[in-house]
């Protein structure tokens, strides 16, 4: 079981991950390394991986893209929610809070 | 040997471009432009001084092998994948091989084609032959196909 735990999160984090980011742009729009650093390492263990995820997101018309001025350094290309990106998001906040509800309830039980 | 950051970066990026060779080119174009902007923000914000500092921050960009099979997923599960025929004919080499393949075939049924025309005439089939001449031979079967 400790063997399977490592690709167990690994599973966990790649169903998650595009929700998490749809709920930090969000927020507010972000670039790429940004987000990245707001994700942390406990979302991202290999950084440059976001990029591609952040492509499909764009190409699933969930994010849209605009390259703004930097104040140090080249331009930036800022990620921000779409309207299809936020009822993605109200539908997974949905599903998650009855997901997690269920899950919580079987590993509390088993504590108590 | 002299610490280059540049020529780190480049290496590292050569070695994502060449692990990404499935992507669409544009595709790899843009992935490979993306995380370069990544290393730059990076290193404008954590200055790298050594050569050991720039080999950990790359280790945190990633292995570009792994980057570039996270690109190929998003690229399957996102929508319709490469047709297979596509994928095929993007490596020259491979149509090259198929090319020479097809025309030795075509010659082999263009040889089989010319033997049995020039068979014994009665195994001869009324194609290839003038309509009239198989009648010149008094096969009954062969003039009544022709008539």
């Amino acid at each position: 079981m400790v063997a399977v735990a490592g690709s167990l999160i690994s599973q966990l984090r790649r169903g998650v991950l595009p929700y998490c980011v749809l709920a930090l742009l969000a927020e507010e729009e972000r670039y790429g390394f940004d987000l990245v650093k707001a994700l942390g390492e406990e979302m991202v263990t290999s950084e440059g991986t976001i990029y591609p995820l952040l492509s499909r997101l764009r190409r699933d018309g969930l994010v849209e893209t605009s390259w703004q001025e930097s104040p140090s350094g080249p331009p930036r290309r800022y990620y921000s929610l779409t309207a299809a990106g936020r009822s993605s998001l109200a539908a997974f906040e949905d599903e998650w809070s009855r997901f997690g509800a269920a899950v919580d309830h079987f590993i509390q039980g088993r504590r108590t | 040997m002299s610490y280059d950051p540049e020529s780190e970066i480049k290496q590292y990026l050569e070695s994502l471009s060449s692990a990404a060779h499935d992507l669409p080119r544009a595709r790899r174009r843009e992935l490979v432009s993306e995380i370069e902007q990544h290393i730059r923000q990076a290193l404008a914000e954590s200055p790298c001084d050594d050569q050991g500092e720039m080999i950990a921050l790359l280790a945190h960009v990633g292995d570009p092998v792994e980057i570039a099979a996270a690109a190929s997923d998003q690229a399957e599960d996102g929508r319709t994948p490469l047709p297979a025929t596509v994928a095929f004919l993007r490596r020259p080499r491979r149509v090259i091989i198929a090319l020479a393949a097809l025309v030795v075939v075509a010659l082999a049924i263009a040889t089989a084609g010319w033997v049995q025309t020039y068979q014994p005439l009665a195994f001869a089939p009324a194609y290839g032959l003038p309509a009239g001449s198989v009648n010149t031979i008094g096969d009954s079967d062969h003039g009544a196909l022709v008539g």
